[in-house]
């Protein structure tokens, strides 16, 4: 049947082909492998609609797959069943120019859309850290966000409609074109974030801004952590609200300044890059002027303002070679991913500290200063005996500090299966209770990415 | 191997990278998805089976997945350990030791050298069997190593390295990295030389591994380190040596990237600032992402490999150019094919640069 569907060509069951849709870029356990049946490669939303047709009268599990990047357990087929290939599906369907808006599908890559746009002046703000190869289905089933996020919000503030198919296979448009669109529920947003849970996104039409002109880079250092937090408060409530404002702990920078033989003084606790872009390179001097003031208040240690774009790359690298830096630390990274309010960012450092220390761990810092998105980085060697459950201990405890602090589970990399079991303590009992009717309404056979979120 | 494997922490960024997975759309055939494979049949939990082997044979060595990697992990390492382990465990097939006794063979080489040296006067590739067994191996005497500065006369910044023994070597495919005969053999031989010029990109890459493969080989280490350090690629030796090609106006170049010269050493800027000194230079679109060639992928996997060049040439057909340059024999004769109805022809950038 499915052959008959997407053709022969398209339906992968070979022994190695289910082991490698088994898996996705969470740090749930290759071994044992978690099969599924089959996995079926679609180009049509009219294939997509058939399959799930299919999928739903049998009640077999459908799991939706782009690039399978996420962090977080959502591409793995815990129930086996069909994975649904839809990096396939990567045309660029249209861009309106009037209306500020491009048409996509699911499997088009995230920074392909912002190369498309940039290439004629236009802007699509979205940078998930993996938006060079994640695609834009995958981004907005799992609500990705990035670095611009401080000041241009999310992928959800960017999806304006979407082609969905539903369990039973029937196809829904949301939202549209309009700005102002108060028909009905706003299924967009429903399924913005959902994972793959409630339904296939085959087509998204997402909002575009023009390209700011001018774009400064800057990065300073500090000796304490709230020192850099504060900064970053003042910038905001100042009225100048930075376009990224990343922050990275001591650790963090010292295994860049190893990995990439750099001499950071010992005295640093803190580094944060800020980006400001504008329509106007005399405003941007200005709050430039403004920040540094700011910064002195604060006991900067030092304050580096990019004079080209590559002196802009060279202060960029410092956060951008972390991820390999601190894999070269230790031979596992467990990368967390929490968001606090803004205000409880020096609090959540202090907190993982201390949790770090308890369990005697080596925890790195880093995330998005501006908007309280935090990634403890746990590094470790997990063939070590006692320390899986070691970090098992800290990731809950780090999860627990978050939510009294008034935070998420989640700031960008979503629930999947990761996080299940920290959901109840999030979003409580009503909330869970809330999360299964809807899963009910939209699926009543749970055929859809079964055993994600909650 | 386990060490690097587990290097891998899935992230995916190879999906974007990999000219393979972007013509097969398997994940079984990109990086990711190669070292989950080897990490399992090393722990048992796959067999390592034919079908297993041909996904290890099944990858282009090009590196793109390395550059794009954020832990860097050395795929086309662990694909050449993998097929090693494949042949101590299995035995090599009738088709690699054909390659194997064709390499070792000296006569064989020179008669290779002789063809390839014809080919290169006479519009290349066109006139040579289109695959085996020229396709995969060759070696370049001094006679056909590309301009006349390289032999020892004009250009004044020559002088200093001219007249040093010069020699090209290739010993095809990566496949046949480990054969120390011949890796020893070379280095004894070209004991004498100063510098060591290669046209080859392969070669070169291999060649300069030469320190790092017998890093631990208490009688050869030194030797290794001193005989890698004296390796050059030709656009690199020349750039160096302050050469000036001759100028011909008007004549419209582009260039595409060998894996093995601009991921393998790191030649990007040397061949295009030449290029650019001789004529019309157009940067081509994706001109670093593997032609498809790779040593005897071509042969062994046709389809996938054409699919690959195909792209390429579309690409290529884009920049008006009359003349494609690169600087592997390899991506050379690759190129070469599906030339019908092109307006452009295929040369080594020794022959643009003469």
């Amino acid at each position: 049947m499915l052959r008959e569907i997407v053709g022969p060509e398209n339906v992968m069951d070979s022994k190695l082909d289910l082991f490698t849709y088994s898996y996705d870029g969470s740090t749930a356990p290759l071994l044992p492998a978690q099969l599924p049946d089959v996995a079926v490669r679609v180009k049509t939303v009219e294939q997509v609609s058939k399959v799930l047709a299919l999928a739903n009268a049998r009640s077999i599990p459908v799991v939706p797959r782009g690039a399978a990047s996420n962090r977080t357990g959502g591409t793995v087929p815990v129930a086996g069943g069909i994975v649904l290939c839809l990096d396939g599906m990567d045309q660029i369907l249209e861009l309106d120019e009037s209306n500020l808006m491009i048409t996509v599908e699911p499997g088009v890559r995230t920074i392909d859309i912002y190369n498309y746009c940039a290439e004629r002046g236009l802007f699509f703000p979205p940078d998930p850290a993996s938006w060079k190869f994640s695609t834009i289905g995958g981004n907005i089933a799992e609500n990705a966000g990035g670095a611009r996020a401080v000041k241009y919000g999310v992928t959800r503030d960017y999806v304006m409609g979407l082609e969905v198919v539903l369990a039973d296979g029937s196809i829904i448009n949301t939202g549209g074109k309009a700005i102002k669109n108060v028909t009905g529920y706003d299924l967009t947003r429903l399924m913005v974030g959902s994972e793959g849970t409630l339904g296939v996104i085959t087509k998204a039409i997402l909002k575009l801004i023009p390209m700011p002109k001018h774009r400064e880079t800057v990065q300073l250092m500090f000796g304490s952590m709230d020192e850099a937090c504060e900064t970053v408060r003042d910038l905001i409530r100042g009225g100048t609200t930075p376009a990224a404002a990343e922050i990275m702990d001591k650790i963090s920078i010292q295994a860049v300044a190893k990995f990439q033989r750099m001499d950071i003084d010992e005295n640093v606790e803190a580094c944060i890059i800020i980006e400001l872009d504008g329509e106007n390179k005399a405003a941007l001097q200005e709050q430039i002027n403004a920040m540094k003031g700011i910064a002195e208040k604060h006991k900067a240690l030092s304050f580096r303002v990019a004079e080209n774009p590559e002196e802009a790359e060279k202060l960029w690298s410092i956060r951008r070679g972390m991820g390999p830096a601190v894999a070269t630390v230790a031979p596992n990274k467990i990368g967390e991913d929490i968001s606090v309010p803004r205000s409880e960012f020096p609090e959540i450092v202090r907190r993982v500290r201390a949790i770090a220390e308890k369990y005697d761990l080596v925890i790195a810092v880093f995330g998005h200063a501006g908007d309280g998105n935090v990634h403890p980085s746990i590094l470790t060697d997990l063939s070590l005996p006692g320390q899986v459950e070691k970090v098992d201990a800290a990731v809950s405890e780090i999860f627990a500090a978050a939510l009294e602090l008034g935070g998420t589970l989640s700031g960008e990399h979503g629930i999947g299966t990761s996080k299940m079991a920290y959901m109840r303590a999030a979003i409580g009992e009503s909330g869970i209770e809330a999360h299964h009717r809807i899963k009910q309404a939209l699926d009543p056979k749970s055929i859809l990415n079964p055993g994600k979120i909650f | 191997m386990k060490a690097l494997v587990n290097q891998c922490d899935r992230c995916g960024a190879c999906l974007a990278a990999c000219p393979l997975y972007a013509a097969a759309g398997r994940e079984s055939s990109v990086a990711r998805g190669k070292t989950a494979i080897a990490r399992a049949i090393l722990e048992n939990a796959l067999p390592a089976d034919s079908a297993a082997k041909q996904q290890m044979d099944i990858c282009l060595l090009c590196k793109s997945c390395t550059a794009a990697c954020p832990n860097k992990v050395p795929t086309d390492e662990i694909m050449a350990l993998a097929r090693q382990r494949f042949a101590d465990e299995k035995g090599v097939s009738f088709f690699h030791r054909i390659i194997g006794v064709f390499l070792e063979s000296n006569l064989m080489i020179a008669m290779a050298a002789k063809a390839i040296a014809f080919s290169k006067k006479v519009g290349i590739a066109k006139l040579l069997p289109s695959s085996f067994p020229l396709g995969c191996s060759e070696i370049y005497q001094e006679s056909v190593s590309g301009p006349r500065g390289l032999s020892g006369e004009s250009e004044p910044n020559f002088q200093e390295v001219a007249g040093k023994k010069v020699a090209y070597f290739k010993g095809c495919a990566m496949k046949l990295l480990f054969a120390e005969r011949l890796a020893k053999r070379n280095m004894t031989a070209f004991a004498e030389a100063d510098l060591i010029v290669t046209d080859c990109a392969s070669c070169g890459s291999v060649l300069k591994s030469y320190g790092k493969r017998f890093a631990k080989d208490d009688e050869w280490s030194e030797r290794a380190k001193v005989f890698s350090a004296k390796v050059m690629g030709l656009s690199e030796y020349l750039a160096s040596a302050g050469y000036v090609p001759p100028r011909k106006d008007g004549l419209k170049t582009t260039y595409h990237d060998p894996c093995h010269l601009v991921r393998g050493q790191g030649i990007r800027q040397e061949p295009r600032m030449l290029l650019r000194q001789v004529g019309d230079y157009q940067e081509l679109l994706k001109a670093d992402v593997c032609c498809g060639g790779a040593g005897t992928f071509h042969i062994e996997f046709p389809e996938i490999s054409d699919q690959i060049l195909a792209e390429k040439h579309c690409n290529i057909s884009k920049t008006g150019a009359v003349i494609i340059v690169t600087e592997c024999p390899a991506c050379l004769l690759q190129l070469s094919k599906g030339l019908d109805g092109k307006n452009y022809e295929v040369l080594h950038i020794s022959q643009v640069l003469e």
